[in-house]
């Protein structure tokens, strides 16, 4: 039986990465037989997941796999697009589909992992209960199930939420942010540290702009405010229009050591 | 929420910290929150009891340091003090800025008792 990959409840402390004891100054003072210790600690309150996704990411390098970590609001379209980039009617992308992997991630049911089981993608569902997002452990408990080979394009479908995922680095290469042509083009500012966290912003359901009122220059204006490096794709997961480009940017994104 | 999150992580830290010099209690711990951290100081203080509770900074006495957002400008090469991520420079009011203080999330201090 092979070994886990993750220990669960790692000790983070014993991780080669894991910040040194010397910048910790502690000062003692005893009085009435009480011990007072003050120690400055100045550490960061996300120490634990940000080492546990180096973790991760450390390991997607030894075994030459590429992480995709998609956020949006609910119903933006992160499984449809999926759908459309997994499903066996994709050509472009025929040569790499026995690389795909998904980690999906939703509070309750199983029912986007079922739509991605179709595909015939290999699958895991993780279920937060009351979470909001994902984090860099349950991503880790979840390689575990799926132990993904060496060479895997991993796409990690995150809570849909537009605010708590930007905080948890999950250990991914690129973070794609989805947002629908329905949802207004000053989400961006409402919400930015998620834009200014991605490094791709995927427009989806273009083909209901005939019935909006919406400015897609706009969108992508208050957008760029956030983050000047932020790329764009446009396209429909239901109609079709726009999702070769994908397909073409996901291909450019998996890299060249990845096209065996 | 994920301030929840955020508070559950302080707790397990300082439970960590505590184990390593044997302290079962902890009399005042001191938190830095930036402005820009993504944190809303009220939620957190809100939830705070609630999720410390039977845990080992239930009685603790707790300081939120509030830490300004500060911005570079790369063209002007000036700070300023920011209330978003993607204010402009208010010299050239272009977006060509850098985020230089204002998105802290630490521990700061703690003090434990034997």
């Amino acid at each position: 039986m092979r070994d886990m990959l993750f220990p669960k409840n790692m000790d983070v402390h014993q991780a080669p990465f894991a910040p040194a004891e010397s910048n910790v100054k502690t000062t003692e003072a005893s009085s009435n037989n009480i011990k007072r210790k003050h120690i400055d600690l100045n550490q960061d309150i996300l120490m634990k997941n940000n080492l546990l996704a180096e973790h991760n990411r450390r390991f997607f390098e030894k075994k030459k796999i590429t992480a995709f970590n998609l956020v949006s609001s609910p119903g933006s379209g992160k499984t449809a697009l999926l759908e459309k980039t997994l499903g066996t009617a994709n050509i472009i992308l025929e040569d790499i589909r026995n690389r795909f992997y998904v980690i999906e991630g939703d509070q309750q049911t199983t029912s986007d992992a079922e739509r991605i089981m179709i595909t015939g993608v290999p699958v895991t569902q993780i279920n937060t209960g009351k979470g909001c997002h994902l984090d860099a452990q349950m991503v880790a408990d979840a390689l575990n199930d799926l132990r993904p080979e060496e060479h895997a394009i991993l796409f990690i479908e995150n809570i849909g939420n537009l605010v708590c995922p930007s905080m948890f680095d999950l250990g991914e290469h690129e973070r794609i942010v989805i947002i629908s042509v329905t949802e207004g083009e000053d989400k961006p500012l409402k919400y930015p540290d998620m834009f200014a966290g991605s490094q791709l912003c995927i427009i989806n359901k273009t083909d209901l702009l005939p019935y909006l009122k919406f400015d897609l220059a706009k969108l992508k204006a208050n957008a760029l405010q956030t983050n000047p490096h932020l790329e764009f794709l446009e396209l429909s997961c239901s109609s079709g229009e726009g999702l070769d480009q994908w397909f073409h940017w996901l291909k450019a994104h998996v890299g060249q050591d990845q096209l065996v | 929420m994920h301030e929840v999150s955020i508070i559950m992580n302080v707790v397990s830290a300082v439970e960590d910290e505590a184990r390593k010099h044997n302290a079962t209690v902890v009399e005042h711990i001191v938190l830095e929150v930036g402005d820009l951290a993504g944190v809303d100081i009220h939620a957190l203080e809100f939830a705070w009891e609630p999720c410390v509770k039977n845990t080992i900074l239930e009685h603790a006495a707790r300081s939120i340091t509030k830490m300004e957002g500060w911005a570079f400008c790369t063209r002007c090469r000036c700070e300023f003090n920011v209330q978003t991520i993607f204010d402009p420079c208010p010299l050239c009011k272009e977006h060509v800025t850098r985020i230089i203080r204002g998105t802290e999330l630490k521990i700061r201090s703690i003090t434990l008792l034997n």
